[in-house]
């Protein structure tokens, strides 16, 4: 299947081009340039014709929202690349006749809640102002009016704080959130491997699965039939 | 009460300007892009989309009333519906303002999933504008104002209209052409905004409220009683003569 990867310079891009690979025709696209082996087109998703040829020739389109920079990007930045560039994305990606979307995303937006509550994806996501949390949140919010019309098929992925498990010992702190790029690249495969087209919209959580996550996992891992391999030497989390 | 008015001069800002100028509580700093030739009131240019000339244009005042718009541009819709939005809330919130007013089309909230298909659409309903350009900026806009309102201390207005009409029949919104059935004069638009800067906010359900600005219609399709009750607005301007049969002419 031909896939186009946008975000493809992030560090999640990358561990996802890397697992894309093994199935899928790849087109790479980012702000920035890339060297890679895998067709790339530099892009800026406007609205303008290059983002129809972009699109054009692919099947799905994984999309990685967000500034090049993400950590020097200001607020109109973040909201910008968030909600304009995936709605021009879709615009396209519709009028090319893209069969489905998986917009990626994070967890972030549900940090306020009470660390006890299991809370998954049929909480109600609640966001920080925060630029770097809202906007992904907004690009969401976007890409729903889309799949609710029916224009296209929507599948969403939040997930956890990127941490390499390569890079952390048994005696080190760990982000509750963690999930190795590894596993998240293979979270967002596994969006396009158990899609039968029969939905219009689904919606998954995704971090690392070990004692004290911070959000339950269970029932987005078992529909998205991955298998998370990077434990962080810690003793596996309760099945919830 | 010194008002920062954002798209002062565009449809709706100088109908707000004439009703907040009946009172003597009212100062008023009228900004936008484009200004008007006269005015006896502090102007200044602003392009909301940049948030220090959003900050200056605040700067001194007590409430900021978000007329600003675009429509049809790929580029400046968002700029302007989004980013702008967003710039006008993060200054009220910086400035420790206890409310904004924010304005857009009915779509912001109800667009054309609800619109096409239902009746008896009520404010109190999920976000949907569809994927229309201009419903679906301006719609993350006031998501934009929900988030800001769920997290800090301040109330939000959210102002909504569709269409405009006159009851004068040589004005370009008279005529006799058919009504939609979410309609208001821009004087009654006005004085809604206004009502908007003088409600009790305390008495507010939530932080963050959405209104249906309409003239009184039968049509059952939307209706204006939230804004009656919580804002004490009534609109003063019958548009029976658009539907019905006896006062057409």
């Amino acid at each position: 299947m031909k896939v186009l990867l946008t975000g493809a310079t992030s560090a999640l891009g990358k561990a996802v081009a890397k697992s894309l690979r093994r199935r899928h025709r790849l087109r790479l696209t980012d702000r920035r340039r890339l060297r890679t082996d895998d067709e790339f087109v530099q892009s800026q998703l406007g609205h303008g014709r290059q983002t129809d040829d972009l699109v054009a020739g692919m099947k799905a389109i994984v999309h990685i929202p967000g500034p090049a920079v993400a950590a020097s990007a200001d607020a109109a930045t973040w909201i910008d690349t968030c909600t304009r560039c995936t709605y021009n994305l879709l615009v396209a990606a519709v009028d090319a006749g893209v069969k489905h979307l998986v917009y990626v995303t994070s967890l972030d937006a549900f940090m306020g809640y009470d660390p006890d509550f299991l809370v998954s994806t049929s909480w109600r996501p609640r966001p920080t102002t925060e630029p770097a949390v809202m906007a992904p949140l907004l690009g969401e919010f976007v890409t729903r009016e889309f799949a609710q019309t029916a224009q296209i098929r929507l599948t969403i992925l939040r997930l956890g704080h990127l941490v390499d498990a390569d890079g952390i010992g048994d005696d080190d702190e760990l982000d509750p959130m963690a999930i190795d790029p590894r596993d998240a690249a293979n979270g967002v495969a596994a969006t396009l491997v158990g899609d039968d087209g029969s939905r219009t919209y689904r919606l998954f959580h995704l971090q690392g699965d070990f004692e004290g996550a911070r959000f339950p996992i269970g029932g987005g891992r078992q529909q998205l039939d991955v298998k998370l391999q990077y434990d962080f030497g810690r003793p596996r989390g309760e099945r919830t | 009460m010194k008002v920062c008015l954002l798209g002062g001069n565009g449809y709706l800002g100088p109908w707000v300007v004439e009703e907040l100028e009946r009172s003597s509580d009212y100062s008023l700093r009228i900004t936008d892009v484009k200004l008007p030739d006269r005015s006896p009131h502090e102007t200044m240019h602003v392009d909301v989309s940049d948030l220090e000339q959003v900050r200056r244009a605040a700067d001194g005042c007590d409430v900021i009333v978000n007329c600003s718009v675009l429509r049809p541009h790929r580029q400046l819709a968002w700029d302007v519906n989004t980013v702008g939005t967003y710039n006008a809330m993060r200054v009220a919130t910086d400035l420790g303002h206890e409310r904004i007013i924010n304005t857009g089309p009915h779509f912001t909230i109800t667009g054309e999933p609800y619109h096409t298909y239902d009746f008896g659409i009520v404010e109190e309903v999920p976000a949907h504008a569809g994927t229309d350009l201009y419903a679906l900026s301006k719609s993350a806009g006031q998501e934009i104002c929900r988030i800001f309102a769920e997290q800090v201390p301040i109330h939000v207005l959210c102002m909504l209209f569709l269409n405009f009409r006159s009851t004068d029949p040589d004005s370009p919104y008279g005529g006799r052409r058919g009504l939609i059935p979410f309609s208001v004069t821009f004087p009654d638009a006005a004085r809604a905004i206004r009502c908007a800067l003088e409600a009790d906010v305390a008495k507010l359900p939530s932080r963050n409220e959405v209104f249906f600005v309409t003239a009184d219609l039968p049509h059952g399709k939307y209706s204006n009683a939230k804004a009656r009750r919580f804002l004490g607005w009534e609109p003063q301007d019958s548009l029976e003569m658009f539907y019905r049969r006896s006062l057409q002419p």
